[in-house]
């Protein structure tokens, strides 16, 4: 009974190219004779097959994220924006904790932006459930969150402030981008009266931007009516005051970067902006709005940062803005057509409906 | 030119015990003779197959009922790696490295 059982589950995580792998092992289970052994020989097996499968994943998503120039790019300006946002902190003799905890969450985002591309298959169901947790997420953070001087934009994890807003609103961007439809409207309707309850300008505006270019860019009642109320509430998180005190390295950095030495200012500027240059490599007739959206979003925050006492996405308070950064690159590719699944694509507005032109792909240089 | 890796010290006790066997020989019984657990020895072999340095092929078996059994031996490529591995072994008898009889 339990051989059968690993029989089956051993064949069915074999990949295809590797099933004669998992028929031998499976002519192997059937010599051994005493069952004890027989089943530590077929757990063993196991772990084989999962190791066939990884393999096999990881070679699809790695050559598939290779293969994007777009991805690949933003995730190196990710890095390279990370680094420099570190180099300021020590620079500017922030406390070492400060630059720790920005160092491990750019380790986090690295880490985190492949593993979920191998984990998430960006189906318009998973594209459309991320959306809706996401801003549940955020209306929770609005409600129960950690709050200071009535700013509740944060929840509190052990000895870390997670701004949740900066990690999840440009993947709810990007998802409505992706996909809309009445559910990924209701999630921008939620995230955006988070950004309201919670309250938080910047963040606001990050949204509205993004919305918006997804209605100019594909005008429809739900696209408009989603940018309508985006309006609303970035105009509502104006008229609200916001006390927040500037806090030392970071918010107004852009500026006081430049007290420092004009180097390290350019530098911080360059860092931003390096954020939101990928774009400009993509050919201007190969651009969706995805990619206009992703830059939209981080260019926002600059322009936030620039303007008020907001982070830039580059250094943070529990820097969740370059977690949020590698996060959103989970469904930043353009799906392809042969990945759709069975029932989706006819009834909702998707990027995939897109005719997108494959982005100039390099020739397989990088073989994992 | 793609460099070669030093093979893993699991990879140098399959090579030389398929060396070192008259015959082709099944994965339980590598698995017997170097101790190598199936988790490891099977990649390990799907790794040397597209390497160049193994062959596999499918013998059918006078037991019913029980499906064709996979064997495997080495190529020339792979001949030429076990010797070579069990010379340096020679030559460095602390490695530990040690070919079992079969």
């Amino acid at each position: 009974m339990i051989r059968g059982v690993l029989k089956w589950v051993i064949l069915a995580i074999a990949p295809d190219h590797r099933k004669k792998w998992a028929q031998a092992m499976i002519a192997e289970m059937a010599v051994i004779e005493r069952d004890r052994e027989a089943v530590a020989f077929a757990l063993s097996c196991l772990m084989a097959c999962w190791r066939f499968r990884l393999e096999f994943n990881i070679s699809q998503t790695g050559s598939s994220m290779v293969k994007d120039r777009f991805v690949i790019l933003t995730f190196i300006s990710g890095v390279v924006a990370g680094l420099i946002g570190l180099a300021y902190l020590i620079v500017s003799g922030a406390p070492l904790t400060m630059v720790i905890v920005n160092g491990g969450a750019m380790v986090v985002g690295i880490l985190l932006a492949p593993s979920a591309r191998l984990a998430v298959r960006a189906t318009d169901q998973v594209v459309t459930a991320t959306a809706l947790i996401g801003a549940f997420i955020l209306f929770g953070t609005a409600i129960f969150g950690y709050a200071i001087e009535d700013a509740r934009r944060w929840l509190l994890i052990g000895p870390f402030f997670i701004q949740t807003s900066l990690i999840l609103l440009p993947l709810i961007a990007i998802c409505f981008a992706r996909v809309q439809n009445f559910r990924t409207v209701l999630a921008v309707f939620v995230a955006a009266f988070a950004m309201v309850a919670q309250p938080d300008r910047a963040m606001a505006a990050m949204l509205f931007v993004a919305v918006v270019i997804v209605g100019v860019m594909r005008p429809n009642r739900l696209t408009v009516s989603a940018a309508l109320f985006c309006a609303m509430t970035f105009a509502a998180t104006l008229l609200l005051p916001d006390r927040l005190p500037a806090v030392p390295f970071v918010d107004h950095i852009l500026w006081s970067a430049l007290d420092i030495s004009l180097w390290v200012g350019l530098a911080l500027w360059g860092g931003c902006l390096l954020l939101v240059c990928p774009i400009a490599f993509v050919p201007k007739p190969e651009r969706s709005t995805l990619h206009y959206v992703f830059a939209s979003c981080w260019l926002t925050l600059i322009a936030a940062a620039a303007m008020g006492a907001y982070p830039t996405p580059i250094v943070g308070y529990g820097a969740s803005a370059i977690i949020g950064y590698f996060l959103s690159l989970i469904f930043l590719q353009p799906r392809a057509r042969g990945r759709m699944a069975v029932g989706e694509g006819p009834t909702d507005l998707s990027e995939s409906e897109e005719t997108i032109p494959p982005l100039r792909n390099s020739p397989a240089s990088l073989a994992i | 030119m793609r460099k070669q890796r030093v093979p893993s010290k699991a990879t140098k006790q399959a090579l030389i015990a398929l060396f070192n066997a008259p015959d082709s020989l099944h994965g339980y019984e590598i698995m017997q003779i170097t101790g190598i657990k199936p988790g490891t020895l099977y990649p390990m072999l799907a790794r040397l197959e597209d390497q160049g340095m193994l062959a596999s092929y499918w013998q059918e078996t006078t037991v019913g009922g029980r499906p064709p059994r996979h064997l495997y031996g080495l190529t020339e490529a792979g001949r030429a790696l076990a010797k070579s591995l069990l010379s340096d072994g020679r030559r460095t008898a602390h490695s530990g490295l040690r070919a079992k009889p079969i």
